[in-house]
């Protein structure tokens, strides 16, 4: 918003445009903070199209064999549930699992060790909920790291807990699909306006004609895969009707597919279609053909039903399809519909519940790692250009783990570390497995998989010493202190910049005789330029100790660097402060400490989750989530608030 | 005969395509058949800021035209080109990149209404197969935000064109280059088909409890079925060796290896393609309306990185935005300067080559070029002011005979969204005005 606003008209003078765009800054950030927050009025109904990214996992998810509950008491019921252990590249002769299931037995149910590395065990177990350790070598015993869901086990630690959900068998035994791996792939990327970085953005998702190509295109690989088992997978009996096949398919099938339960006028509707067709399976096939690009599965709705006082409440279908997208990125599981439909989701209290559950499952490191990923916008490093004469080994494999570092340190401090917001900025420990060790130069690590551990003293910046955020923001043949400030700026403080004054000098040519930094010193020297690059160069000068593709360095050009950075205004343009960090690990320090830094968490998870750039009236729902993150210091509050505020349950007109 | 597999599918898709060769091409004479847009990013050496003449526009002189530094690589094309001086983008947003491409194909400020392209899609191009090509050259690069794309199905939502010439021509033509190892042996179509039709039943129902803003979305996705659902029902798409110019549909170029899909050493032979795809999309009737865009305003494109050309210099990586910014002078010391100008003049050649293209198949008596009207444009005139003003766009082609090239014209101070409304008009629009700031038709462009 900031950004379309910016008067960036005069081509003479970038005094003037900055100038204005700052006054134009500094009145919404102060009167938000000004003003004080005695309701949260409710957000704006929302017709979301599933992104390119959701599309793909919703079909993934929908064909991949989960059948919903209800369908009958006499269906045989299988309850497993996999455990695994990641021995961080630890060398171990043996892991069990002991539990409430067994006793407690610490030698009765022996874990395998994988290919990975990893530990794992699956068994059928009684649904409901149990509580486990791992035994490492018969005397070490150790929660689950993985799932943060702990009770505390009487001796002062912590038992983890397991709900075990059942996954109902359909007759004939349905055992899912396997579809291609780049099923959905050509579909058009995301197109949300400047600043907004994430591809949930709601209002620009449009069905051009070649999103629909691609969509039929998939429904056709789904309905060619289903095929030999279509009369497996809709669960019908062989003594059945075909009638009653296909009424039961509706009626098993329709509401994962469209996440809630048919209009009576799909109802008749996909009844005719079903029957139209020459024989039973056929039929069956073309409802999923045609469910597949209706917009009751390419959309999901917040729109809600009318409360008879001018808003909307979302029902609970649509407040299921609300969390499983917010936290897996995908359709809900069985156990979410079934909240939806004995209406425990209808309150704040059952949205949270469902909520922590979800946070429980690795389809939230996923998501979690996508948000990471675009709130960084840094997954262009994996094409991004880079002088190979640079660097000839940061190849493919090398960025590729560079995002998967990113991925799992984020996961790490939100979900199994210390939940803390500064670890975010200062966590000196990390993931890394072999190729990234190499890449980073941290000695002693081989073998496969990967494993946490801590980093060197440089690395120790949280997300502004991730190589990936290095490499991304820098350019071809030189890192860019600009490009590295802005990011800290725009994505890390939620402050904008207009788009670069008219005249702009571009990158200065490199010089083998100067450092980066005596290159872009005109900036700050230049009175013009020195109105926005103040606050732009000074935090991009800190990370001078890394080169273009993202590897520490000490000197540039054989002479030493100056990584000594400055952030004038830190908390708002016009606080009039400025602190100094040297080096990006101080920086991440001033950052971790940083008031504007968390509410701008707060900020990106809301724009993340919601669609949406929030309007001047979702302020206070934004502070009240910034003040939750600031009273409880752990971010897990944060993802969780963004479906207990008032403003989720309850909608109001365009 | 020896009847190949691929040569069975080209000659089924081939029969079932008849209806829409008629449909392109049955018109009235002395209109275009189509538009083609093609766009390059960051402007061009224009007025400078010190106030020097810019090396963009060309002149008459002895009743023949003169062609620029810049524009010189067209050579004899030049006949077939009608170079547009003086015009503007309007005030607002002047001096950034964005603030331009969001003017350029919609004439409204901010990007606040439909493109042209998009508009002529649903109207005279709505009887095509394709209702419109949108495709692109690295167009995507840095996860590029909607802001980077120039087509608008409405007011503030932009498109992303398709980036991947393989992907595009498989779309296009199914049956080539290589035959997909899975044709259903029943009609194809006919499952999808119904599909779109239930789709249509269940939107209508979904559009009753929307807000106008959300409905507005849904009219483009209700556009969709409706433009998928035609093309079965004639049994497209196809490749289709209907039209005077539609010979075997093919396209040389490999997939694209890992990680290499914004690495600029390709961009020419990946602009190139996307030219082929397109001209032969048209020459066999396929669509009207085609945008080709080259890279994306303020562009990270590494353009010394192209090998063969005259800026090549593996030794130093030259952006075309870092190029733009050559100074607030014409400094022929000045490398910024130097290189930008052999880069835009890059430009110019690929648009020749696009032009060659079209004059190389023959159309009712002629060519493809002289049913054709081509617009070149960027997103700003001098790369450096980022100013709006006297743009630098030429226009070629005869379109239908409704255009005479091998002229100059000066609209000093016009607004562009009368150039939009003209090239409407061109194409058997009988639109009067469009965008903000319209006066009407450009007089003498169209005869």
């Amino acid at each position: 918003v900031i950004d379309e606003r910016m008067p960036v008209g005069n081509p003479d003078a970038c005094r003037g445009a900055c100038a204005a765009s700052l006054a134009v800054f500094i009145k919404t950030e102060f009167s938000t903070a000004a003003r004080a927050c005695s309701a949260i009025p409710p957000a704006p109904r929302a017709l979301r199209l599933l992104s390119r990214r959701e599309f793909r996992a919703t079909v993934r998810d929908l064909f991949a064999g989960e059948a919903p509950p209800g369908s009958g008491p006499t269906a045989p019921r299988t309850c497993a549930r996999r455990f695994v252990y990641d021995p961080q590249g630890r060398s171990l002769a043996s892991v069990h699992l002991a539990g409430s299931f067994n006793g407690w037995s610490p030698s009765a149910w022996p874990m395998a060790r994988e290919a990975s590395g990893v530990w794992s065990l699956e068994r059928a177990l009684e649904p409901g909920e149990h509580t486990y350790k791992f035994v490492l070598e018969g005397r070490e015993w150790v929660r689950d790291p993985r799932n943060p869901d702990a009770v505390p086990d009487g001796f002062g630690g912590q038992n983890s807990r397991a709900l075990v959900t059942c996954t109902v068998t359909s007759p004939g035994g349905f055992a899912g699909l396997s579809l291609p791996a780049d099923l959905g792939a050509g579909l058009p990327a995301e197109t949300p306006p400047q600043g907004f970085l994430y591809d949930t953005h709601a209002a620009s998702g449009l069905v051009t004609s070649v999103h629909l190509t691609e969509q039929l295109r998939t429904a056709d690989v789904v309905v060619r895969a289903l095929e030999p088992v279509t009369r497996a997978f809709a669960g019908c009996t062989p003594m059945e009707t075909r009638e009653g096949c296909v009424e039961g398919f509706l009626r098993r099938f329709g509401p994962r597919a469209f996440r809630r339960p048919l209009s009576p006028m799909e109802g008749a509707r996909y009844r005719a279609v079903a029957l139209g067709a020459p024989d039973l399976e056929s039929g069956l096939r073309r409802v999923v053909r045609a469910m597949l690009v209706s917009p009751g599965f390419l959309y999901r709705t917040e729109l809600g039903v009318a409360a008879g006082d001018g808003t909307w409440r979302l029902t609970p279908w649509e407040v299921a399809s609300a969390l499983s997208y917010t936290f897996w990125g995908t359709m809900p599981d069985a156990r979410l519909l079934a909240a939806a439909e004995d209406g425990t989701l209808g309150t704040p209290a059952g949205a949270e519940r469902e909520a922590r559950r979800l946070l429980g499952d690795d389809r939230a490191r996923a998501r979690l790692g996508d948000f990471a990923t675009q709130w960084l916008g840094v997954g262009s490093v994996v094409d991004a250009p880079r002088s190979a004469a640079l660097a000839p080994e940061f190849d493919a494999t090398v960025r590729s783990a560079l995002l998967e570092e990113l991925r799992r340190d984020f996961n790490h401090v939100v979900l199994d570390g210390s939940h803390r917001f500064r670890d975010l900025f200062t966590a000196d420990q990390g993931y890394y497995d072999e190729t990234l060790a190499r890449w980073y130069r941290i000695p002693g690590v081989a073998g496969s998989g990967w494993r946490l551990g801590p980093l060197p003293p440089e690395r120790r910046g949280g997300v502004l010493t991730l190589g990936a955020v290095l490499a991304r923001y820098a350019h071809s043949d030189q890192g860019s202190p600009i490009l590295r400030g802005v990011f800290v700026r725009r994505n890390l403080l939620c402050q904008e910049f207009p788009p670069p004054p008219p005249n702009a000098g571009g990158v200065p040519e490199v010089d083998p005789r100067a450092t980066t930094r005596e290159r872009f010193r005109q900036h700050t020297a230049n009175a013009t330029c020195r109105a926005c690059h103040r606050y732009i160069d000074g935090p991009g000068f800190a990370f001078e100790g890394f080169d273009a593709v993202g590897r520490a360095r000490t000197t540039e050009n054989g002479m030493a660097l100056d990584t000594r950075g400055t952030l004038e205004d830190l908390e708002g343009f016009g606080a009039g402060t400025e602190d100094t960090a040297d080096g990006a690990t101080a920086l991440g320090a001033l950052l971790g400490r940083s008031e504007a830094a968390r509410g701008c968490f707060a900020r990106q998870w809301f724009r993340f989750a919601r669609g949406q750039r929030e309007t001047a009236t979702q302020r206070c729902a934004v502070l009240a989530l910034t003040r939750r993150l600031r009273d409880t210091d752990d971010l897990r509050e944060v993802l969780v608030g963004v479906v207990t505020s008032p403003d989720f349950l309850a909608r109001r007109g365009p | 005969m020896k009847l190949t597999r691929r040569r069975w599918v080209q000659c089924v898709l081939a029969a079932s395509a008849l209806p829409f060769a008629r449909d392109a091409r049955g018109g009235p004479r002395g209109q275009a058949q189509r538009l083609i847009v093609f766009y390059f990013p960051d402007g061009v050496a224009g007025r400078s800021q010190d106030g020097q003449e810019g090396l963009w526009d060309a002149r008459m002189a002895g009743g023949e035209v003169v062609l620029s530094e810049l524009l010189e690589p067209l050579g004899d094309l030049k006949r077939e080109c009608l170079f547009l001086r003086g015009l503007s983008l309007g005030p607002t947003d002047e001096g950034s990149h964005p603030g331009g491409a969001k003017k350029l194909l919609t004439g409204v400020d901010g990007g606040q209404g439909e493109s042209i392209d998009q508009f002529l899609a649903r109207t005279v191009g709505a009887g095509s197969a394709f209702r419109e090509l949108y495709l692109g050259a690295m167009a995507g690069q840095n996860n590029a935000s909607g802001d980077k794309y120039l087509s608008y199905p409405r007011a503030g939502t932009t498109v992303a064109p398709e980036d991947d010439p393989l992907r595009a021509f498989r779309r296009l033509f199914p049956g080539g280059p290589t035959p997909t190892p899975e044709v259903p042996a029943e009609d194809p179509n006919a499952e999808s088909r119904r599909a779109v039709e239930t789709a249509l039943m269940d939107l209508t129902e979904l559009g009753a409890t929307l807000g106008a803003a959300d409905r507005s979305r849904l009219e483009v996705h209700t556009d969709a079925l409706r433009e998928v659902s035609r093309r079965m029902t004639l049994g497209m798409p196809s490749g289709t060796p209907s039209g005077d110019g539609c010979a075997s549909p093919r396209l040389a170029l490999e997939p694209v290896p890992e990680g290499r899909r914004y690495d600029p050493e390709r961009f020419p032979e990946v602009l190139r393609a996307q030219t082929d795809v397109l001209v032969q999309a048209m020459a066999c009737g396929l669509t009207r309306v085609g945008v080709l865009q080259a890279s994306q305003h303020t562009s990270e494109l590494i353009m010394s990185r192209f090998r063969g050309t005259d800026f090549y210099d593996p030794g130093f990586d030259l952006r075309s935005h870092q190029a733009s910014h050559y100074g607030p002078r014409q400094d022929r010391t000045n490398r910024l300067f130097t290189d930008f100008v052999k880069q835009r003049r890059w430009w110019v050649a690929q648009f020749r080559y696009l032009l060659e293209q079209l004059r190389a198949r023959p159309e009712r008596g002629g060519t493809m070029l002289d049913h054709s009207v081509v617009w070149l444009c960027s997103e700003v005139s001098d790369g450096n002011t980022h100013s709006h003003r006297e743009m630098p766009f030429v226009l070629a082609g005869r379109a239908g005979g409704r255009i005479t090239p091998g002229r100059v014209l000066s609209f000093p101070g016009r607004r562009h969204g009368d150039l939009l409304a003209t090239l409407a008009r061109a194409l058997g629009s009988d639109v009067e005005r469009w965008g903000d700031g319209a006066a009407g038709l450009l007089p003498g462009v169209l005869t």
